[in-house]
């Protein structure tokens, strides 16, 4: 306890000194002295370029610019900066009448962004950015021009995210293509970006946007709070920012959504949301979530509305098969066996007969193996990931079965509940942990147990809220206009209003009455044709 | 800050008081009623009988043999011949124990079997005839009071031994009790079967008026092998058998409590003009209770709809005349039935009809005064039948395929 204690303070020193060394501007006029500052600061990596050459305006200047290979825009570095200075200066008689750094600003330099600044420290950074600075003998200023540019991931097809009719791009591990996905798709002022470096060794960039005007406003300054308040060392993820910022870091059901697709963030920033990103992810978080969003999928917007409803019912179907079927399996065939229709009862029996496991135990272990399963096809590589499933099924599955291990029933039920976790992505993880507590809760108490488990479920989810927004609105709290996307998806003329809890400042989205109308027939009087 | 450490604190407060309570729950509740498939004696059929020797009951269950039902190639129960232990692929297994009482027997099944005997899929309750003379209830009071039995539970009296009737074969079945069981469910192919599980039996002894009727099942024996049928109706006077009904008058009585829904009625000719068979389709009936100078009357309204299933004359039918002419033919058969059934019900004494509870309903202060000779005022009680009987079809065919000439 003493040792920990010290050790924190110690550490608390460390803190204080390393903070000091870097906070006084030791900027000098004379360059090799500067530049020596900048070597002893970045130190001797290969990849850190200090380039020196002359500048020929009026008298010979000595220059140098520092920029880290691979993090610049090599042609604008020689394009931009190195042959105007160097060639292009040469050329002319120039008549300078300002400083020569202010000259060179004004013009020769052609790069897009160009910032001067004389803090040691923020020039640091901006070369470990990837811009390039410009340092020029018997000036205590440097510029800093924008010559960020790496190699990017171009924009694919979200992986996880797959949609038949939608859009096929996803974003990418740059925040800035990711920030322009966004713009592209929404194309207003309202839009707005704020952009903040979180993590004090990583500093990543970390954007809000939300759209000004629909957004509730008190959102927008929770979301900034929660931010400000992160004190860390890195942010590698986006999801070391959500574990930060989550409402109840100890659920399993996820408060924050993700989406690698930006037409389902516009479409969250539309509804009053605010959308996080995080420099280096390729997915979009979006607050406040709900327990629904989890079954919305962005393809049902993108078929007929009766076709969507069906397949959105089926979805919940599937979730209450992933985490219930086992669960009711264990409970039917070890403790209510008189549920079970007879026929049924005796193709279980038959099946069973001679598995040396108790149910519970032959369920939970299929669990696990199939989790283990799971894992292991999606780490490997994607041709011995389909090695692993053949193994799975067929090897293990039938295998098992054949041995007399495990009954034929058990496998079907753990096929079905691991098929139907599919159809849920985002409350997967929730869903594995509901499962096997529910399968074990019904292996010791039965049904009772699974109704025990469900009532704590539910007192969980009811108490859950993201963002100030009751998890499981809009069923409870029930907000019947909120239904429209919940129970069924109705067609898009109907969805008029925005979500009651999280878009209340603008709650119309549109006219009620879009629904398509025959063009009017001039002898008859018919002006509430087609309005429902 | 402090406000956060004291959710904190809260919080960790919760979670200990919610593994409390869940230890609890876990630790008090315990594994009431845990039983794995495996370990479980699915008791298809129950037969009690009288013991051979000794007093108390011969329960025999007849046990499902999950494995071998859903292996190809299996037969159920005994061959006919008797051969018992020789064939391996037997679906089911015949156990047979003794008690003092039927619980008694129950629990003693368990020298023999290892899995626990488990009666909630048991479809069938075969009451061997001596028992059912001495009286049902005591055997299936267990049945109706402990919760596993259902009271689906079909229930019938067997012509001699329960036991016998459970040992044989059925024909494309594998279960043979599941066979019986789907015989009372379609009972109303002929409606010439009284089906009656465990709930109407009860519920019959709870109304005192009406007497309980039971199916009779037998053994029929042809070219040496044997298998089970229907036979009668018995009739009970409180629990005890007492009297029997035949087919026709099964029916008569099944055409007065409504439960006829189809069936053929075969209706003869005159001059011996040949036979034609009715389907029935819809049958519906109204007991309808009078006092009549002090005197109580029953008027029993049935109304009938049939079609012409087949004839084996070459009448024709398609004029309204010949076809009212049939229906008066067809009502007077239902009438028929059910007087063969008053009749034999009032020889008893017992009304199988439920007339006494029409009463009831109607008039209780009637009722109270006559409870106590109910069986001999519904032995001399007037019935007024009125049937009204209609053929709504004639088939594919309106017209016989050769109509019949005066040569």
């Amino acid at each position: 306890m003493f040792r920990f204690l010290l050790r924190k303070i110690r550490l608390g020193k460390l803190k204080k000194n390393s903070s000091s060394v870097s906070d006084t501007n030791k900027f000098r006029r004379n360059l090799e002295e500067n530049l020596e500052l900048f070597q002893e600061e970045l130190g001797d990596s290969p990849d850190i370029i200090i380039r020196r050459f002359n500048l020929n305006i009026k008298n010979r200047i000595k220059a140098a610019i520092i920029f880290i290979d691979g993090l610049m825009d090599s042609k604008v570095v020689y394009d931009s900066i190195l042959y105007p200075l160097m060639i292009e200066a040469k050329k002319e008689n120039w008549v300078v009448e300002e400083s020569i750094l202010d000259f060179i600003e004004n013009n020769l330099l052609t790069v897009g962004s160009v910032e001067k600044d004389n803090d040691f420290t923020g020039l640091v950074e901006s070369v470990l950015e990837g811009d390039t600075i410009l340092l020029l003998d018997g000036y205590t200023e440097a510029l800093i021009l924008s010559t960020k540019g790496w190699e990017k991931r171009s924009i694919s097809e979200p992986d996880t995210e797959v949609t038949i009719k939608g859009p096929r791009e996803g974003y990418t591990e740059s925040i800035r293509t990711n920030t322009a996905m966004i713009r592209r798709k929404l194309a207003h002022p309202g839009l707005t970006f704020e952009n903040k470096k979180i993590g004090k060794k990583t500093r990543t960039s970390v954007s809000i946007a939300y759209l000004k005007g629909v957004v509730n406003e008190k959102l927008v300054e929770e979301v900034r709070r929660r931010l400000q308040r992160i004190d860390t060392d890195m942010i590698l993820d986006a999801n070391y920012i959500i574990e930060l910022i989550e409402d109840s870091p100890f659920s399993p059901f996820p408060t924050v959504a993700y989406t690698e697709r930006p037409d389902v963030t516009v479409a969250k920033i539309l509804e009053g949301r605010v959308a996080i990103l995080v420099d280096g992810t390729p997915v979009v978080n979006t607050v406040p979530t709900l327990f629904i969003e989890s079954f919305q999928s962005p393809d049902d917007y993108n078929y007929h509305f009766l076709y969507a409803t069906l397949i959105r019912w089926f979805r919940y179907l599937a979730f209450f098969f992933n985490i219930l079927l086992a669960a009711f399996f264990v409970a039917l065939s070890t403790f209510h066996q008189e549920l079970i229709p007879t026929p049924l009862l005796i193709s279980m029996a038959a099946a069973t007969d001679g598995t040396p496991f108790p149910a519970v135990v032959e369920v939970v272990v299929m669990e696990v193996v199939f989790e283990i399963l799971r894992e292991a096809g999606i780490r490997l590589p994607r041709p011995i990931g389909q090695t692993i499933s053949i193994v799975g099924a067929l090897v293990i599955g039938q295998a098992t079965v054949a041995a007399g291990l495990v009954g034929a029933p058990t496998v079907i039920i753990i096929a079905l509940t691991a098929i139907s976790s599919f159809v849920v992505p985002t409350q997967e993880e929730a869903g594995i942990l509901l499962r096997l507590t529910l399968t074990i809760f019904a292996g010791i108490l039965g049904a009772y147990g699974i109704l025990l488990g469900i009532l704590v479920v539910l007192t969980h989810l009811s108490s859950l809220r993201s963002f100030g927004v009751p998890y499981l609105s809009p069923i409870v709290p029930l907000s019947v206009e909120d239904l429209k996307d919940v129970v069924v998806r109705a067609p898009i003329w109907a969805m008029k209003t925005r979500p009651r809890l999280i878009g209340w400042p603008k709650p119309i989205r549109q006219e009620f009455n879009l629904g398509p109308e025959l063009p009017e027939k001039p002898t008859e009087d018919r002006d509430d044709q087609g309005k429902i | 800050m402090i406000k956060v450490k004291f959710k904190k604190q809260k919080l960790f407060l919760r979670v200990i008081e919610l593994g409390i309570i869940i230890l609890i729950l876990l630790l008090l509740s315990g594994c009431w009623d845990r039983r794995e498939l495996e370990n479980l004696a699915i008791v298809s059929g129950l037969g009690i009988d009288d013991p051979e020797q000794g007093e108390g009951y011969q329960l025999s269950f007849q046990i499902v043999k999950p494995a071998e039902v859903r292996a190809p190639g299996s037969s159920s129960g005994e061959s006919g011949s008797g051969s018992s232990g020789s064939s391996g692929s037997k679906t089911v297994w015949l156990l047979r124990s003794k008690g003092t009482t039927v619980f008694d027997a129950i629990r003693n099944a368990h020298f023999q079997s290892n899995r626990r005997i488990f009666l909630s899929h048991n479809q069938v309750v075969i009451i061997g005839k001596k028992v059912a003379e001495e009286g049902i209830l005591p055997v299936v009071d267990v049945l109706i009071r402990d919760p596993e039995p259902r009271l689906q539970q079909w229930l019938l009296i067997a012509q001699q031994q329960a036991g016998e009737i459970l040992k044989l074969q059925a024909g494309v079945e594998k279960i043979s009790a599941n066979a019986i069981a789907e015989l009372m469910e379609n009972y109303y192919l002929t409606s010439k079967i009284k089906a009656t599980n465990l709930h109407d039996f009860a519920d019959g002894l709870v109304k005192k008026s009406t007497s309980n009727t039971l199916p009779i099942i037998g053994i029929k024996e042809e070219n040496g092998e044997k298998s089970f049928i229907l036979e009668e109706t018995g009739i009970l006077k409180e629990d005890r058998l007492v009297g029997y009904l035949d087919k026709k008058e099964t029916r008569g009585l099944l055409w007065v409590l409504g439960k006829v829904k189809s069936g053929i009625i075969v209706v003869d000719l005159p001059d011996n003009k040949g036979k034609v068979s009715l389907e029935i389709m819809n049958a519906k009936s109204k007991v309808i209770p009078e006092v009549e100078d002090g005197k109580i009357k029953i008027k029993v309204e049935i109304t009938e709809e049939a079609n012409l299933g087949g004839e084996t004359s070459f009448e024709d039918f398609s004029s309204p005349e010949a076809l009212s002419r049939l229906e008066k033919l067809q009502a007077k058969v239902i009438e028929e039935e059910i007087k063969a059934a008053l009749n034999k019900a009032k020889t008893y004494q017992l009304d199988i009809f439920g007339f006494g509870e029409s009463i009831h309903r109607k008039d209780h202060k009637l009722w109270n005064a006559i409870e106590e000779n109910w069986g001999e005022i519904f032995s001399q009680m007037e019935v007024e039948m009125k049937v009204k009987a209609v053929i709504r079809r004639m088939g594919l065919i309106t017209k016989p395929t050769i109509i019949s000439q005066n040569k």
